[in-house]
């Protein structure tokens, strides 16, 4: 009787304990939430401001939500800001021939590079970290010789970075990546992959077409992402998509998902983590924090919640 | 009597309410009303020069009775199209920034324009002369200030030719950047004529591992430089990472060095006789007086009543280890290098009415080393 009453009471608390890390992430930013709006006297979720927190969160959120698929997979991705750069930078140049150009140009030099990173860690069997590192360099690298400086677009396009524009088009990635990881067989094979492959492959699962589709979809949505960016700075330039990679990757880490990869990755991670993101962000900015000390503060919580987010018992399991 | 009384009653009136006026009139005219200028600017770079930056930025914006805002940015042209959002949506009346490109700046004009807010510029020109038409016709574009990089890079090329340098490799800020692209061409301009080889010119070196490697690069490849120009970097210590990298190679002192800004290590090699020479110097008056401009043009008083201002910045020449001492002692410190009662009394024109672009100009002139340190050091 003793000992039932002792296994219930550890079985709570290991319930407790696993709930707390699946919403850690939910309460992570409502602390945030809470914690600026006290902080900048009611300014955070003032209305002007929340035109800042949607923009900053917008292709952060754009390009978490394919990321989650990469994640899954137990893969990193490192070329996102490269090739966010340089499918604005071929979107200006086609801008040159017809702006109608400009979209598709984005897109198609997005989803190219994403399948070449595919590629690469599918069928080369790179290590994507390596891999999309060095996608990243070669790509960086292309975006300075072609565009030599920086490379304008009519003004007239920022016509494309309207509210309603950008709410379309997040909900319509919205829609089909989260109908694509939770309610299709794709979403269960990127899952099945990261937790292990060899199982997957056992089970019936093409793992290589698996990490290709992944891939090509996170680099075609940072086209998307490149599109959006060039439209609101009307420009082009080297710099373009610098240090996006951090960002989407603090962001879907911030929203508790687990480096490991499998089935503990949660879809809903991406959309809090890039909301947390943009209002941390927004947030220090408003309070008037220096740079260094924000860069801190990015680090401290970074490190906090991969600590308690990390998920240790698939740590240790040979994929 | 009771006209006598009526009179004095009248005249006690009348004296008290001209009284009030005078309170009244002056009350109004002491100060301008209070304003804010946003400002992107990068203020986890701890760089000594980039810290002085801020500060009179901040010195200019406050002699009028201003607030200075800052969000951090990185500089780049669709973090800077963020940044001003940003402070648009936070309500500021002008906004002053360091562009990343021309191209970028017809979107900043569309955004301030639909917001009612004014712009500046600092450290840059606008090269494209379509944009550059176009900008000047803005009645949000308050102007800006900038040095004349084309001249600056072709003079100091000809003077490291005096020194005797034949080949030389050479570091920019990335290419797009129109001080970057200006400085390039006036380095070739200054080679061409002094005779002087450019073997190669690496962009964008951001970080001290990337300046030694590009160094160590040009050390093996290029066995005939015998200088390096440093046309711009946003590195942080650069001198001191080219000048380990040239000791490590036993070259330091052989290889002539020199850069375009100044930083606050150049007095100490300069007394060891590795580095050369340095033209710059503007990096403190150059962003004091575009915050200036912008100022005089938020708080109603224009400094050039129609079309934006635009003042350029000579610049100024470092070649002895005193002067780079005087120069880390009161450009670099806390304090701007005009005080805040100077730039009152001097440069805002709601104090001083006879401000105006040929005032400044002559001003600006007088401008060097030994003018701050005479200025200051009382």
């Amino acid at each position: 009787m003793m000992e039932n009453s002792k296994e219930l009471s550890l079985a709570k608390r290991s319930f407790t304990k696993e709930k707390l890390r699946n919403n850690f992430a939910f309460l992570g930013l409502l602390l945030v939430l809470i914690l600026f709006e006290i902080a900048t006297k009611g300014k955070l979720l003032g209305q002007r401001n929340l035109m800042n927190i949607f923009n900053n969160f917008f292709g952060i959120a754009l390009c978490a939500m394919m990321y989650s698929f990469v994640m899954a997979l137990g893969e990193l991705d490192l070329s996102v800001g490269a090739i966010v750069g340089f499918s604005a930078a071929m979107a200006a140049f086609s801008s040159e021939i017809s702006i109608f150009l400009i979209l598709p140009t984005a897109l198609f030099t997005g989803l190219a590079v994403g399948f070449l990173n595919g590629f690469a860690t599918a069928y080369l069997r790179v290590e994507s970290f390596i891999g999309t590192l060095a996608v990243s360099f070669i790509f960086r690298g292309l975006t300075t010789y072609f565009l030599n400086g920086s490379v304008g677009i009519p003004i007239a396009m920022r016509i494309f970075d309207k509210n309603e524009i950008k709410i379309a088009a997040l909900a319509a990635v919205l829609i089909i990546s989260c109908l694509l990881y939770e309610s299709c067989a794709f979403g269960k094979h990127c899952r099945a992959v990261g937790a292990s492959h060899e199982a997957a492959r056992q089970s019936g699962v093409n793992v290589e077409r698996t990490r290709l589709l992944a891939f090509t979809m996170v680099g075609a949505v940072c086209g998307l992402v490149g599109f959006f960016t060039l439209v609101r700075a009307c420009t082009a330039s080297s710099k373009t998509g610098n240090s996006f990679e951090f960002d989407v990757l603090l962001a879907v880490l911030f929203g508790g998902m687990p480096l490991s990869g499998g089935w503990p990755v949660k879809y809903r991670a991406a959309m809090i983590g890039s909301l947390a993101m943009a209002v941390l962000k927004s947030g220090m900015s408003l309070m008037g924090i220096d740079g260094l000390t924000q860069q801190i503060v990015q680090g401290v919580i970074l490190i906090a919640v991969v600590v308690i987010s990390f998920d240790r018992r698939n740590a240790g399991v040979i994929k | 009597m009771n006209l006598r009384k009526f009179t004095a009653c009248a005249m006690t009136v009348a004296m008290t309410a001209s009284l009030f006026a005078g309170v009244s009139v002056h009350a109004e005219n002491a100060d301008p009303e209070p304003f804010t200028i946003g400002f992107p600017w990068d203020t986890a770079n701890t760089d000594p020069t980039w810290i002085s930056i801020y500060n009179n930025v901040k010195a200019a914006v406050e002699a009028a009775g201003g607030e200075l805002i800052n969000v951090v940015t990185d500089n780049s042209a669709d973090g800077l199209i963020d940044n001003i959002s940003e402070l648009i949506s936070r309500d500021v009346d002008g906004i002053l920034f360091m562009p990343a490109s021309d191209s970028m700046l017809p979107a900043v004009d569309a955004m301030c324009a639909d917001a009612g807010v004014y712009w500046g510029t600092m450290f840059r020109t606008i090269s494209d002369e379509d944009i550059r038409e176009a900008m000047y016709e803005s009645e949000w574009f308050a102007g800006g200030c900038h040095e004349d990089d084309e001249v600056c890079a072709a003079n100091i090329v000809k003077s490291m030719a005096d020194m005797g340098v034949t080949d030389l490799g050479v570091i920019n800020i990335a290419k797009g950047d129109t001080s970057s692209d200006l400085r390039d061409k006036g380095a070739a301009e200054g080679a061409e004529e002094a005779g002087v080889n450019i073997l190669n010119t690496t962009y964008d070196i951001s970080v001290t591992t990337d300046m030694t490697k590009a160094i160590e690069s040009y050390i093996a490849a290029y066995p005939e430089m015998n200088g390096i120009l440093v046309l711009g970097t946003y590195c942080e210590a650069a001198i001191p990472t080219i000048e380990k990298a040239l000791a490590d190679h036993d070259k330091a002192g052989d290889i002539k060095v020199g850069r375009i800004d100044f930083e606050s290590s150049l007095g100490e090699y300069l007394s060891e006789g590795t580095f050369h020479v340095s033209y710059g110097g503007q990096q403190q008056i150059d962003p004091l007086v575009s915050a200036v401009i912008l100022v005089n043009r938020v708080i109603g008083t224009p400094i050039v009543e129609e079309g934006p201002a635009n003042i350029i910045t000579p610049y100024l020449e470092l070649t002895s280890a005193e002067e780079a001492g005087e120069f880390n002692e009161y450009f670099l410190g806390d304090e701007a290098v005009y005080t805040a009662e100077e730039i009152k009394d001097t440069m805002i024109k709601f104090y001083n009415p006879d401000i105006d672009a040929a005032y400044m100009d002559e001003l600006i002139s007088t401008f060097s080393i030994a003018d701050v340190v005479e200025r200051h050091s009382k």
